[in-house]
């Protein structure tokens, strides 16, 4: 009886503290991901002609594009794989190089359009060029919203 | 070209359509073929935006607005067209679709010229899918916002975001579905029943024979002329109405 208990216990430790460290990885990248979406917001609405261009407030986003994206190849451990709401699809493990080639990318490009938006015309070529990175990884990796 | 009576007697032998009769006339077939050509596109052009270094879907979105228009001019051609494309020929009544559908237990259904009354309810499905799937595109959001439908400004946020879903949930789990089962029901048609639908689609043509739908067949004059003001009618309704709507066609230059 003893015995199980504590069998039991130490399972139920193990378990908990394993989830605990996939949350906490989870909701880092989670967080990362939202402060780019955020950022993405402003230029998104120049992109729709909704409020007038701003070079200083393209730069910034591009800013937080490239501090961000920095961080997350390293954010998608093998034990951060489900739990915590995450969108991530199973596909991406089987793809890390891909996945961590693609960030490498996206810090790339930001940082190349941080000289070429100057104007609203140099925007609209480039600022989607910086985006698409986001958009061909949510494709292949991030599970279909509802 | 001068569109044959379908009504017409038997061709003699020596006729380049010996043994045939009209059943399409040439837009409904071209109609046909160019959706077929567009989905493929649409759903490529999505699919492979990244590949096609098109983040801003402009291929995707004049697509989506060339298949609108050819949805409006199918309504059109519906009413004004040849007779096996006019909706009063083809849609059946519920008793109609019935009969029919016992009929095939028994192995014993008629052969229509045009649609069956089975063909014409998927046929019905699929330009009221197709042409939803369309309409819902003028609303949708990219999903990292880089651009937009034309006429997405009068939705709110959450009506965009809904629009979208919807617009890629449509094509994915519904349209795909009844697309398939068009091709299949056609296929099944050619192999067990002998009646090639498919070849007729191209040709326009079908075996003579004894049609249940013969009596209420005819062509239209001039159908290609007819067909081209009405395409431009359509695109009228299409592009001008967004545009008196006061949509905004977002990024759409394509060179």
């Amino acid at each position: 009886m003893l015995r199980s208990l504590v069998i039991g216990l130490l399972t139920f430790i193990t378990v908990t503290s394993a989830v605990a460290q996939n949350l906490e990885v989870i909701k880092a990248r989670k967080d990362l991901l939202g402060d780019m979406g955020d950022a993405a917001k402003q230029p998104g609405k120049m992109m729709k002609q909704e409020i007038p261009f701003n070079a200083d407030a393209v730069k910034a986003s591009l800013d937080v594009f490239i501090a961000k994206a920095s961080k997350l190849p390293e954010m998608f451990p093998e034990d951060s794989k489900s739990g915590g709401k995450t969108e991530a699809l199973p596909a991406l493990w089987d793809n890390k190089d891909d996945v961590t080639s693609r960030f490498k990318k996206l810090v790339e490009t930001a940082k190349a359009a941080k000289d070429n938006v100057a104007d609203e015309f140099d925007f609209m070529d480039t600022w989607p060029k910086v985006v698409g990175n986001c958009g061909g990884c949510h494709k292949k990796y991030r599970a279909e919203k509802k | 070209m001068p569109e044959s009576d379908p009504q017409a007697p038997p061709a003699q032998p020596g006729d380049r359509h010996s043994g045939s009769v009209k059943a399409w006339d040439a837009p409904t077939r071209i109609f046909h073929w160019l959706l077929v050509i567009l989905i493929t596109v649409s759903w490529a052009t999505y699919e492979y935006s990244e590949a096609l270094d098109d983040p801003v879907l402009k291929w995707h979105r004049w697509s989506g607005l060339l298949i609108l228009t050819l949805l409006v001019w199918r309504l059109l051609w519906g009413v004004f067209g040849s007779s096996t494309a006019r909706f009063s020929n083809f849609i059946p009544t519920p008793r109609g679709l019935v009969a029919y559908a016992s009929a095939i237990r028994f192995g014993c259904q008629p052969k229509y010229l045009g649609h069956n009354p089975l063909g014409a309810m998927m046929i019905a499905a699929l330009v009221a899918l197709l042409l939803t799937q369309a309409v819902l595109g003028l609303f949708t959001v990219e999903h990292n916002d880089l651009t937009a439908g034309p006429l997405y400004r009068y939705l709110s946020e959450a009506g965009r975001k809904a629009a979208t879903s919807w617009h890629r949930f449509l094509f994915e789990e519904v349209t795909l579905w009844f697309i398939g089962i068009h091709i299949l029901a056609n296929v099944a048609y050619a192999v067990f029943r002998r009646e090639p639908l498919i070849k007729a689609m191209i040709s326009g043509r079908k075996p003579a024979s004894d049609y249940a739908d013969a009596r209420t067949l005819g062509s239209v004059p001039r159908p290609m002329l007819r067909a081209g003001l009405l395409l431009a009618l359509s695109a009228v309704i299409v592009f001008g109405g967004i545009w008196a709507a006061g949509g905004k066609f977002l990024q759409m230059r394509l060179w």
